[in-house]
């Protein structure tokens, strides 16, 4: 590889430039980890600390005791699973056709849908139409009422769009039909972006909380974020009577545990990123399909 | 460009096609024993197998069926369900405005005086007897009582200041400043004489919280509506505010106050939680409540402020609460939220129809206020397992440790069916001597209390821009990025902003 | 294209009009709300109508106008300079060789996205802190004055902006970094055999291929002008600055907290979304005409 000294000295401020930043970026993060590890007098300490003085984790005692927090998890994975595959199926099936330029209607079915990006009917009218359609109290209230994000299949289609045409065409002179080509051909090709609709998706799944509170009442239903919203107001009665109200040290107080909700909820999530990455490296194949 | 505007017509045609779809549910109601919706406090959702609770519908005769709805979001969650006509049949309206948008809605029903009479006469009489006619009067829109105010004693007590004292022997004040000429002695010596001994000027005599007593010296408080010559007037545009600010201005010129009083003395916390002075930045505080500064005794649990500033000043550490400062005129004092609690006790409209149902919450609720076996019940829980009796005081026995709210779990007080128990001030005494004798103690000096609860037809239009512009005004007055010569000219704007309407029907209220 | 692969394509688009029919045509009779004096029990198609009266009340107070040109000025500035950021973090990413370097580097900027305002604020304004946060120790250090960058006028909107870019830019990275990814790796190979240095690939090369993704992103940012960040002012700002930073979203958060003020929040955004709306198929168009991509 050619190399010149400006390459050079490029290279090298781009890796000081990006270690910075990365410092710069997980200072936050670790803050939430000092705090969640801290006592309650700690934790509202002025002074700037790196580390807990005396480290406990009773705030994570605290999150843990919770009888549904299991439960919590478990329904957020199954609403993921459940969420993201039908997220996944809808998107490419309303991009692919839309991304076909001299597909009768295209631009009315567009607008139609762009449309519900800036007008929406609003809380009331959801909750009537859920209600109505008897979904209220079952899984399905948090997953068909945002089954198409409308952003991310439009990036979809886009994508789409960006591939050349005379690879569909080929595939069609060989016979194949319009499903098999979409298989075969498109989604592989699209496989980095569809990758970074699908961890969208499952992010938006896993943050979401407001839709649980909304419409499910039984609280073995609830998702893992309603549950850590529900532990940090339990930890900060609204009305302190004094008959029960009590600041033994090793009760953490809310900022703690809403520390320690914040590592409990977002570890697992940081897991998942580094599989898509997988999928961020493979630019190959277009030259390899083309050849 | 053609498919574009035949795309919209489609879009009018679905819009106008599907506006007439919402629908409406109704809820079906209970089988033989009588089934109750409340919806509590919700500090968390209550327990199914509760004991309290299950000793309380024994006793009653009837089912509860408590709704949890997310405190944080409760508006709107209450409100969804309202337009789908589910609505609780007792729950609590926290704020005027939407009491009085739920009264002339119909989404209550009215209470009707006859059944008050036979069922509900102690909650009136408690009402009246604690708060008064008045008080009584705000639950009535519309010529029909709708709402039964909820009283906190609580609010009787002012909010109470607290000193350094270890500071102020430090820098050679033998004892608590009584004015304002003496808190400012203290106040330019903690800034300059170093209380913390730790070399470094970064000590200040108050914070935002300690306000509260420097407004109290000159007669006033924030945003409230006091009386003068008969009539109401809105604290902030008035003179004595002038005067307090001018007075926080010259303080702030000299260094006294803690530049970072704008974002707030609790850092984002609790309001009662004075973190600047656990840190020892500051030596004069009025964080809360007389419980919000309770030192440990036999009784009390030791309260956050206390705990915190132990904890991160060390035990040599101390402060002491102290009756607030005299201004010039000698007038001193601090805020008092007041006996009305502003919210309101309220009925679904489904009992309307069901006036067996209504009469029975009445009789319930007859029961918290008139009954002391009652209400220790739905308050404190089950004697021996809740709670003991020792020479006449009555102690909590849970294992709070455990579990900071255990009572809600349990549904005790108004996380259970206990709205209404807070209004019997005398059970509330008879069951905690302890802490009213330490209230009694700290808290006995005068406090500043807003004198119209009632709901101003034009608040929700006029208030909250006149709140942010009050808020706004007051820190750039202090920091004198706003000179006080411009004072004139923003009570004329206020006035201009709605503040003349609005202290037109504050008066019109305060006449009746 | 074959007139049969048209009908499969129709066919297989059925399932996701449906989902918008039901799911957001069906509810849609709520913006009517805006134009009523909604009574909660009468439902909104019951409730009288009220014509313009709310539009009146929300442009009819002068704060209206100010909350408004916050907005458009904060927004205006993410725009201009927060846009392009997350597009030059994925390009220098993307120069990155040592894979497991840029691995770490890209999990670890996009780690505040998951962090909350309400948490971030607090460890902000101790960041900040004129007098215990480490900016302005390094600010004294130098000999300077410590400034309290939250009560600041002039400062206040810098630090939303530099906020913003510091939670998002990371998680805004990834689409480009996805994008980058199918380029053509025979185009710099290709390239190199010119002569051309890397500067010259990142234009002529990088830039174009993931122009696609860049023109649809620009579009629905240059709508997004009109909202701002609730959470974010809301958890930040402080009284000294709510000239500067007082927006439209803390505004109708004040006016709902005085009771249900349902109409007059549909109302104002209403007004919003239709002028996002306007702005984001003026971008369109105008980006049709300088590129291929776009919304239709």
């Amino acid at each position: 590889m050619i190399r010149t000294r400006g390459e050079k000295i490029f290279t090298v401020v781009n890796y000081i430039f990006l270690t910075l930043l990365a410092v710069l970026m997980i200072y936050p993060f670790w803050d939430i980890v000092r705090i969640s590890l801290s006592t309650p007098a700690e934790a509202a300490k002025l002074s700037f600390t790196l580390f807990p003085k005396e480290p406990t984790t009773a705030a994570y005692a605290q999150v843990f005791r919770n009888e549904f927090i299991w439960q919590g998890y478990g329904n957020t994975i199954i609403r993921i699973l459940l969420g993201m595959p039908l997220q996944l199926v809808l998107m490419v099936a309303t991009a692919y056709p839309l991304s076909k330029k001299d597909l009768p209607y295209r631009n009315v079915f567009t607008l139609v849908i762009v449309f519900t990006m800036f007008f929406t009917g609003g809380l009331i009218p959801n909750y009537l139409l859920v209600k109505s359609l008897h979904l209220d109290n079952t899984i399905w209230a948090l997953i068909l009422p945002g089954a198409i994000p409308t952003f991310n299949m439009l990036i979809v289609r886009n994508n789409f769009m960006s591939i050349p045409t005379s690879l569909e065409e080929s595939a069609y002179i060989d016979g194949a039909g319009v499903v098999r080509t979409l298989w075969s051909i498109i989604l592989p090709l699209s496989m980095p972006i569809l990758m970074t609709v699908a961890l969208w998706g499952l992010v938006g799944h896993w943050n979401a909380w407001f839709d649980c509170l909304l419409y499910i009442s039984d609280p073995d239903k609830y998702v893992l974020q309603a549950i850590l919203r529900k532990i940090i107001i339990e930890s900060a009665p609204q009305f302190g009577d004094m008959a029960v109200m009590t600041t033994e040290d090793n009760v953490p107080s809310a900022e703690v545990v809403k520390a320690a909700t914040i590592m409990v909820s977002t570890l697992p999530i940081l897991v998942v990123y580094p599989f898509i990455q997988k999928y961020f490296v493979k630019g190959v194949m277009v030259g390899s399909l083309k050849g | 460009m053609k498919r574009i505007v035949l795309g919209i017509l489609v879009l009018c045609l679905l819009v106008t096609a599907v506006a007439g779809c919402g629908s409406k549910e109704e809820t079906s109601g209970g089988d033989t024993v009588m089934e109750i919706k409340w919806l509590p406090q919700c500090d968390s959702p209550i327990n199914e197998d509760s004991p309290v609770i299950a000793a309380l519908e024994e006793k009653f005769g009837v089912k509860f069926n408590f709704v949890y709805l997310d405190r944080t979001k409760q508006t709107e969650l209450l409100n969804v369900r309202i337009a789908s006509l589910d609505i609780p049949d007792v729950f609590r309206v926290q704020e005027s405005t939407s009491f009085n948008t739920y009264s002339t809605q119909g989404v209550l029903s009215e209470i009707p005086d006859d059944l008050l009479q036979s069922k509900g006469k102690a909650i009136y009489d408690t009402v009246v007897a604690n708060g008064g006619e008045r008080v009584w009067k705000t639950g009535e829109v519309g010529g029909k009582q709708y709402g039964i105010p909820l009283l906190n004693m609580q609010g009787t007590y002012p909010l109470v200041p607290i000193w350094r004292d270890d500071w102020l022997a430090k820098v050679g004040i033998e004892k608590i400043p009584e004015t304002i000429e003496e808190a400012e002695a203290a106040f330019v010596k903690f800034t300059n004489e170093d209380p913390d001994g730790n070399g470094q000027k970064d000590t200040y005599g108050l914070s935002n919280l300690g306000f509260y007593a420097v407004y109290g010296a000159y007669g006033t408080q924030e945003q409230i509506w006091q009386e003068k010559d008969g009539k109401l007037e809105y604290s902030s545009a008035s003179d004595e505010m002038r005067e307090a600010l001018t007075t926080l201005n010259r303080w702030y010129q000299m260094g006294l106050i803690d530049p970072e009083f704008i974002s707030g003395e609790n850092k984002g916390q609790a309001w009662s939680n004075a973190v600047s002075f656990w840190n020892g930045k500051i030596g004069f505080s009025v964080p809360g409540m007389y419980y919000n500064v309770a030192p440990p005794t036999d009784m009390l649990q030791p309260s956050v402020n206390y705990t915190n500033f132990k904890k991160l000043q060390g035990d040599n550490a101390t402060y002491k609460e102290a009756a607030p400062f005299k201004g010039p005129d000698g007038k001193s004092g601090t805020l008092k939220w007041g006996t009305f609690s502003t919210s309101y006790m309220v009925f679904g409209r489904d009992l309307a129809n069901d006036m067996e149902k209504f009469g029975k919450i009445l009789e319930i609720n007859n029961e918290l206020v008139s009954n002391f076996d009652s209400y220790l019940l739905a308050v404190r829980g089950i004697e021996g397992e809740h709670y003991k009796v020792e020479n006449d005081t009555y102690i909590t026995l849970m294992d709070s440790v455990q579990d900071p709210n255990i009572s809600a779990k349990l549904g005790l007080s108004a996380n259970g069916i206990g709205y209404v128990a807070s209004n019997n001030f005398d059970f509330l005494k008879r069951s905690t001597t302890d802490k009213f004798a330490y209230a009694d103690e700290v808290a006995s000096f005068y406090g500043y209390e807003n004198k119209m609860w009632g709901n101003l037809p034009s608040a929700a239009q006029y208030m909250p821009g006149l709140d942010s512009k009050i808020k706004e005004a007051t820190t750039l007055f202090i920091t004198g990025e706003k000179p006080l010569s411009e004072w004139d000219a923003y009570v004329a704007d206020l006035y201009a902003s709605g503040l003349e309407q609005l202290t037109k029907e504050a008066n019109e209220w305060y006449a009746q | 294209m074959l007139r049969k692969n048209h009908r499969t394509l129709l066919i297989m688009l059925i399932p996701g009009l449906l989902y918008y029919l039901i799911f957001m045509y069906l509810p849609m009779y709520g913006i009517t709300i805006s134009f009523k004096d909604f009574n909660i029990i009468e439902g909104i198609n019951g409730s009288p109508w009220a014509g313009l009266k709310y539009y009146e009340m929300a442009f009819g107070s002068s704060d209206f106008w100010r909350v408004f040109k916050n907005t458009l000025i904060i927004s205006g500035l993410k725009l201009v300079i927060n846009f392009p950021a997350p597009i030059v973090l994925a390009i220098l990413l993307n120069e990155v060789r040592c894979m497991r370097f840029k691995k770490v580097i890209q999990t670890v900027t996009y780690l505040p996205h998951f962090l909350s305002w309400v948490v971030l604020a607090g460890v902000i304004s101790a960041f900040l802190s004129p007098s215990t946060g480490p900016i302005n120790a390094l600010i004294t250090a130098a000999g300077g004055e410590p400034i309290y960058f939250l009560a600041n006028k002039a400062w206040f909107r810098p630090v939303l902006v530099i906020s913003a870019m510091w939670k998002e830019i990371g998680w805004s990275s990834i689409i480009y970094l996805a994008a980058l990814s199918s380029v053509d790796t025979e185009l710099y190979e290709a390239a190199m055999l010119d002569g051309a240095g890397r500067f010259k690939q990142i234009i002529h090369i990088t830039l174009p291929s993931i122009s696609n993704v860049i023109v649809i992103m620009l579009i629905f940012a240059v709508g997004g002008i009109v909202n701002d960040d609730f959470d974010q002012v809301f958890n930040l700002y402080t009284p000294a600055v709510y000239s500067v930073g007082d927006v439209l979203s803390t505004y109708v958060y004040r006016i709902g907290l005085e009771g249900m003020q349902y109409s007059l929040s549909t109302a104002i955004g209403l007004f919003k979304n239709v002028i996002a709306f306007v702005l984001v198929l003026g971008t369109n168009f105008i980006a049709g005409k300088i590129s291929d991509y776009g919304l239709w």
